[in-house]
């Protein structure tokens, strides 16, 4: 009775859907739907309007068209919506939109956003030929949509290169740099010798005609003493004609539309690629980086690092999954090559979850060559074939030389080749996939009788007759078939599954789907069966209802291989409802692992989140999700998991922002963890702006015992403007530790300053800035002891002053102050006390440098103590005053000359003689002859005493030639003449650098 | 195999390099330049993908492929923290932490990232920069102390140069200070003023291939051209709401054909041509698509994008250059 009833049901909803006549076209996926309006389907050179309506709460979707053509969307009314005008030039037929969308999903504690990627096929027809005027059918009410947000300015002149002068850009740089260094006498840390260094990032790109090039090269060595020679080199080549396509250098070899006979290993070598009219052409010819490995194992609850098993590997050879999902390296994980390890950036890889590597082993024992060549051919336009074949392997050049050296574990040199068609069938009603292979090694190629050859085959359909969908598939894979570059293949397969969808129309969708799956791998037989189903219920203004069921069989472990007898059933409901600008969901889960071999072992999970969010707002943001999750290990025990997250931000208006999160996870087994945040901005006035954060996280710590710690860090900022000249500042920044079982502080690191500035004209600004520090931590053993502590105070008034429009001048006076102790012993209680001291003063006055004559005058004073124990000053205790004086003049704009000089006095109270002092005049000059040549001279003479008298003097020549704007010739001459110590030194550098 | 290609590249390579000698050819195009609003991200708040305060931005442009290029890294200020996301905005990982070990930072303002993927922070209440590789590992104090007679304060904006030379707008300082790529101090230019060549309160800086820097001049509202040896060579804007007017211009981003400015205190951003002719604004005030609270730093990729800082909207906004 209740059969009948649901047939009815869906008979009636089959009539409804199909009965529902209408312009537009919605295709329905499981998570959304995509609408085509005005019609469909659409003429080339249409304008179409798209609407996606998601079923969960989606924070973006993005579409590209089947030319990777991004079509903006904005979101209104629940709705995606978008505009794509149809290219004129498109073939009548079938074409796709790529659907991405992205939805924050609760894992392990924290939010993490997902994408999704899926693709909607659509029609194109061309327009019939018609004479008169095209009737324009608005899309939708398109006069609610706000504009595009675009500015364009009114056409401007600007300099480009010149394409048609010079047709390649050629970006990068060469650098050639040497040294040459000689001495009589002897000078401290002086090192003699010739030094050369070379370097070059050089990528010419660009189009002539139909001709693109895309070079690349990056090549450094280093010569001389003190550093040991070394040499990296690394390049490649790309020529572009047309569809065909020749590259040199490393690459992927990504041979990826078939299964049987698909390599993607990195490799270096050439490659060439070519499409003519129906036909298409790869070949390549490589020398691999090195031995095809596989890795595999368990996370661990860490981020690793997982040791890989064979090191070296060879660099850009890896390919690391997790759980099925390829990585990326530098954004999800980071590879020591030389070690051999993975480390993962993003998250610790849970023990349930499956690390995956395919890497090379850099190491070759025979000189090795793969190539492969794949032809294709698209006689219709819904059919295309294949015929692949590639070859790995080692070349007997040598190798019998080679087998000879080995004395132990010898290695013989194999053949491998793999040839193998296949054929795709893309129509409305029917999707067809089939595959044959077969592959030959030979794993001795110095004797008969090694050889082993195995066949495969697959086909895939896919078929979608109205509301119903079905897909079926089927695979057989002999015994000895071995794919290129798997050093583990599953061999002996039998597989087969299928999947039946329904889904009349918006509302209802249902799908049932089984798959099994016997193999061979490393001897061990896998036996898995696969069963799930999903029904959902999507009414347009009311909440949605999914129903997900899944049930894996698997015998053996997928990564150790021992037999397990597991099944792994997950069975959940969820409800996603969207009142006006919210998105509500519920989900509940229920999931059981049992382990039925070599003993019963059960861990039932179960799991709800509720998650509320809003949609489309604009000055109210809200994400919340609460997830309780039960457990029930195999040794009886229950732990429970509690996780709340809220994130809440307001901005009633621009002058107000208020936001705060709140993250508490709780877990019987890994304890307590919240974090608590809070922020504000108000900006009432012109004249009153105030901001201010604070993050409370409670966390353990190891002290004397394992204590639950809150660490508390904030800042608070005030700015005042009570009058246009006068502008004031505080800030404060706490930063501490809590110890909640006793009440008192870990640690502390506080810092505050203020400033005042007062600007009454443009060219005068009065300011004082003070700055204070306050820090301790208490001993880990002794909570009532604090280990040490370090204060600082520090204030600073400021003078500036530009009286005229080429005079600057600058006085800055400094007072530091700073305390600090050390535990030295905690029985009895004695500290180290230390102090510092320092008083600044400095003024600057200067000119432009763009004035004829140009002066930069300076003088420091600078008194600094510091002292230990009860003295203040018992470590330094000086006095210095320092001036300089340099005077330019820039005669023209070929010539400018200068005249500096500089002496400093210091007396060091602590030093057996005290007074110390330094002279240095020096004069110089700059001769440029346009921007070509430029010529730098300088001499100096210094005297200085300190305990002992020096005395040099140091004539230094540059030379500088720019043989074009981009390459630059540098040559630099210096002599030092000393006479105290005695010495004389000369120093010859020249440098090339062309960047371009 | 390698020598042979390497042999052929060098040999194109050369034959381009004699192409080029000479001044490079150059032409004239009239172009109607466009900017449009392209996306955004980030919420406020501490979590991934979150911000509080963010003040720069900058984009991996250079480096190999397989480091990140195109890869996002974001001065997240309130937070005291850096994070780095794909070109996707897709969040990848970040660093950093309040405090003034190395490593961590107190309140970091601005970015610099150079061809070997090192990253150059600058933070203001610390007053130092730390050099730090991809993954926020201390590498190296660059400019930390006295340098000229004067002690760095509220360090800002950054710029390293084809050559690896690095550049810092020392704003307490009202000048700009040029380190080499070891970080050997090389020389400073500005000092507080109002005529050419003086700055006050310089919040950013960006550097031209041959060398030659611009300078958001903020205390005086406008921006200055420098040559290599710090001699002024133009500036344009000056206080105001008009075209070619600014308001507390925070940061700059260069390109062949034009200067962008992030007119902080308009809430816009403008664009120059390199003459610094005045070509067009975009965006108001407020929190929507097309509007800015406080744009800071700002940056360009290979593929025509800018991206800002929208420090007071907490979020990074993404704009098509057409």
């Amino acid at each position: 009775m209740r059969t009948c009833t649901w047939l009815l049901v869906i008979c009636c909803l089959c009539l409804l859907s199909l009965s529902a006549t209408g312009a537009e076209q919605t295709f329905y996926r499981p998570s959304y739907s995509l609408t085509i309006q005005p019609d469909y389907p659409p003429r080339t050179g249409d304008k179409i309007a798209l609407k996606i309506r998601i079923n969960g709460p989606a924070q973006k979707a993005t579409v590209y068209t089947d030319r990777e053509r991004e079509i903006p969307l904005r979101y209104r009314g629940g709705y995606w919506l978008g505009e794509f005008t149809i290219p004129a030039d498109y073939q009548e037929g079938w074409h796709f939109f790529t659907v991405w969308y992205r939805y924050i999903h609760f894992s392990y504690g924290r939010f993490e956003p997902y994408w999704t990627k899926s693709v909607v096929w659509y029609r194109v027809v061309k327009p019939p030929v018609v004479t008169g005027e095209a009737e324009f059918i608005p899309p939708f009410d398109v006069t609610r949509e706000e504009p595009l947000l675009t500015v364009s300015g009114e056409p401007v002149t600007v300099l480009t290169p010149s394409t048609e002068a010079l047709p390649f850009i050629i970006k990068g740089a060469k650098t050639l740099a040497f040294t040459s260094r000689s001495i009589e006498g002897s000078k401290e840390g002086f090192v003699p010798g010739l030094t050369r260094e070379e370097g070059l990032r050089l990528n010419i790109a660009g189009q002539n005609d139909d001709l693109k090039v895309d070079a690349n090269l990056i090549s450094t060595s280093t010569a001389g003493l003190p550093t040991v020679a070394q040499q990296e080199d690394k390049v490649s080549l790309l020529v572009q004609q047309g569809s065909t396509e020749v590259y040199l250098g490393d690459y992927t070899a990504d041979l990826t539309e078939t299964e049987f006979s698909r390599l993607d290993r990195v490799m270096s070598g050439a490659r060439f690629k070519g499409e003519y009219g129906n036909y298409g052409i790869q070949a390549f010819y490589s020398s691999p980086k090195g031995t095809a490995k596989y890795f595999r194992v368990y996370g661990d609850g860490t981020q690793g690092p997982f040791q890989l098993g064979s090191a070296p590997v060879a660099i850009d050879s890896e390919r690391v999954i997790v759980d099925g999902q390829l990585q990326k390296r530098g954004n999800d994980y980071n590879i020591d090559y030389n070690a051999g390890t993975v480390t993962f950036i993003k998250k610790t890889i849970d023990p349930r979850s499956i690390v995956e590597a395919y890497y090379d082993n850099r190491q070759n024992v025979y000189q090795h060559a793969t190539y492969g060549v794949r032809l294709t051919d698209r006689p219709r336009p819904d059919l295309k074939l294949g015929l692949t074949y590639l070859d790995d392997s080692d070349s007997l050049s040598g190798a019998a030389d080679i087998r000879a050296t080995m004395s132990q574990e010898a290695v013989n040199p194999a053949g491998h080749y793999v040839v193998g068609v296949d054929g795709a069938l893309v129509s409305e009603q029917l999707t067809a996939n089939g595959e044959i292979a077969y592959s030959r090694q030979n794993l001795n190629l110095f004797g008969p009788g090694s050889e082993e050859a195995g066949k495969a085959a697959k086909l895939e359909i896919s078929t979608q007759l109205g509301p119903f969908g079905l897909t079926a598939a089927a695979k057989r894979v002999g015994a000895r078939f071995a794919p290129i570059g798997d050093p583990e293949p599953k061999q002996d397969v039998t597989a087969g599954g299928g999947t039946l969808s329904f889904r009349p129309g918006s509302l209802f969708g249902a799908q049932g789907s089984y798959s099994q799956d016997k193999y061979t791998q490393s001897g061990i037989v896998y036996d898995n069966t696969y069963r799930a189903a999903k029904a959902s219920l999507t009414p347009e203004r009311l909440p949605s209802l999914e129903y997900n069921y899944s049930q894996d069989e698997q015998s053996n472990d997928p990564v150790s291989g021992a037999t397990i007898a597991r099944r792994i059933s997950r069975d959940s409901v969820e409800t996603v409802y969207r009142p006006g600008v919210l998105a509500i969901s519920l989900k509940g889960t229920k999931e059981e692992w049992l382990v039925r071999s070599p003993s019963a072992e059960a861990t039932d999970y179960r799991r709800a989140n509720f998650g509320l969010a809003t949609v489309g707002l604009e000055k109210l943001t809200l994400t919340s999700n609460v997830e309780l999750e039960d457990r029930t290990l195999p040794d009886g025990t229950a732990p429970q998991r509690r996780t709340y997250n809220l994130n809440l931000a307001w901005s009633p208006a621009r002058q107000y922002f208020l936001a705060a999160s709140v993250e508490h996870l709780d877990d019987t087994l890994d304890g307590l963890k919240n974090v608590t945040d809070m922020s504000y901005r108000a900006e009432p006035s012109a004249a009153v702006r105030t901001d201010g954060k604070y993050t409370i996280t409670t966390v353990n710590e190891n002290y004397a015992t394992t204590e639950v710690v809150s660490k508390q860090t904030g800042s608070f900022s005030l700015d005042l403007r009570p009058v246009r000249p006068l502008r004031l500042r505080y800030l404060f920044k706490p930063d501490f530790t809590v110890i909640p079982r006793t009440g008192t502080l870990s640690r502390s690191n506080e810092q505050q300053q203020g400033e005042i500035n007062l600007l009454p004209t443009n060219d005068l600004a009065l300011g004082c800035l003070l700055k204070s520090g306050r820090l301790f931590n208490i001993d880990n053993f002794r909570y009532d002891l604090k280990a040490n502590t370090a204060d600082t105070d520090s204030v600073l008034y400021t003078v500036k002053l530009a009286p005229l429009r080429f005079l600057s001048v600058e006085l800055n006076y400094q007072l530091d102050n700073g305390r600090t102790t050390q535990l030295t012993s905690a029985e009895p209680v004695t500290y180290l006390p230390g102090r510092t001291g320092a008083t600044r003063f400095d003024t600057v006055a200067r000119t432009s440098l763009s004035e004829r004559f140009a002066f930069d005058a300076r003088y420091t004073f600078l008194y600094g103590t510091q002292g230990t124990g009860e003295a203040a000053d018992n470590l330094a205790d000086s006095v210095s005053h320092t001036a300089s004086l340099k005077g330019t003049w820039n005669v023209n704009d070929a010539w400018s000359f200068s005249l500096s000089t500089a002496l400093s006095q210091t007396t060091d109270n602590l030093a057996v003689v005290p007074l110390s002092y330094a002279v240095a005049p020096a004069a110089g000059f700059i001769f440029r002859a346009g921007d070509r040549v430029r010529v730098d001279g300088d001499l100096s003479y210094s005297k200085s005493f300190q305990g002992a008298a020096t005395e040099l003097f140091d004539l230094a020549l540059k030379g500088k030639y720019s043989l074009s704007e981009f390459v630059n010739f540098t040559i630099r001459a210096e002599r030092q003449v000393s006479f105290a110590p005695d010495y004389r030194l000369t120093d010859i550098s020249g440098n090339l650098e062309i960047n371009l | 195999m390698t020598k042979i290609m390497l042999t052929l590249i060098s040999a194109v390579c050369l034959a381009s390099v004699c192409l080029a000698m000479g001044s490079i050819p150059t032409t004239t195009e009239v172009v109607r330049p466009t900017l449009a609003y392209a996306g955004e991200f980030g919420l406020p708040g501490s979590g991934d993908r979150q911000f509080y305060h963010p003040q720069d931005v900058k984009v991996g442009r250079t480096g190999d492929l397989s480091t990140g290029l195109g890869d996002i890294f974001v001065a997240d200020s309130g937070n005291n923290r850096i994070q780095r996301f794909d070109q996707d905005g897709s969040y990848i990982y970040q660093f950093g932490g309040f405090g003034g070990a190395p490593g961590q930072f107190n309140t970091p303002v601005s970015l610099a990232v150079d061809f070997n993927f090192r990253l150059y922070v600058s933070e203001r209440d610390n007053d130092r920069v730390q050099l730090l590789d991809i993954r926020g590992n201390f590498l190296n104090w660059t400019a930390t102390g006295e340098y000229s007679g004067r002690t760095i304060q509220d360090p800002a904006g950054m710029a390293v140069d084809v050559l690896g030379n690095f550049y810092l707008a020392d704003s307490g300082n009202d000048r700009v200070l040029k380190f080499d790529q070891s970080g050997n101090f090389v020389a400073a230019a500005g000092g507080f003023g109002i005529g050419a060549g003086f700055l006050n309160r310089p919040l950013d800086v960006a550097v031209d291939r041959d060398q030659s820097f611009y300078v958001v001049d903020t205390g005086n509202h406008r921006v200055q051209k420098f040559d290599l040896d710090g001699r002024p060579l133009f500036g344009f804007g000056e206080r105001g709401k008009g075209a070619g007017q600014l308001n507390e211009p925070k940061g700059i981003a260069l390109d062949d054909r034009f200067i962008y400015v992030a007119d902080s205190d308009n809430d816009r951003i403008v664009l120059f041509s390199r003459s610094g002719q005045y070509i067009l604004a975009f965006g108001r005030a407020g929190a929507g698509q097309g509007e800015f609270n406080n744009p800071g730093g700002i940056d360009l990729d290979g593929r025509g994008n800018l991206y800002i800082a929208d420090t007071g909207n907490h979020r990074i906004v993404k704009l098509s250059v057409k």
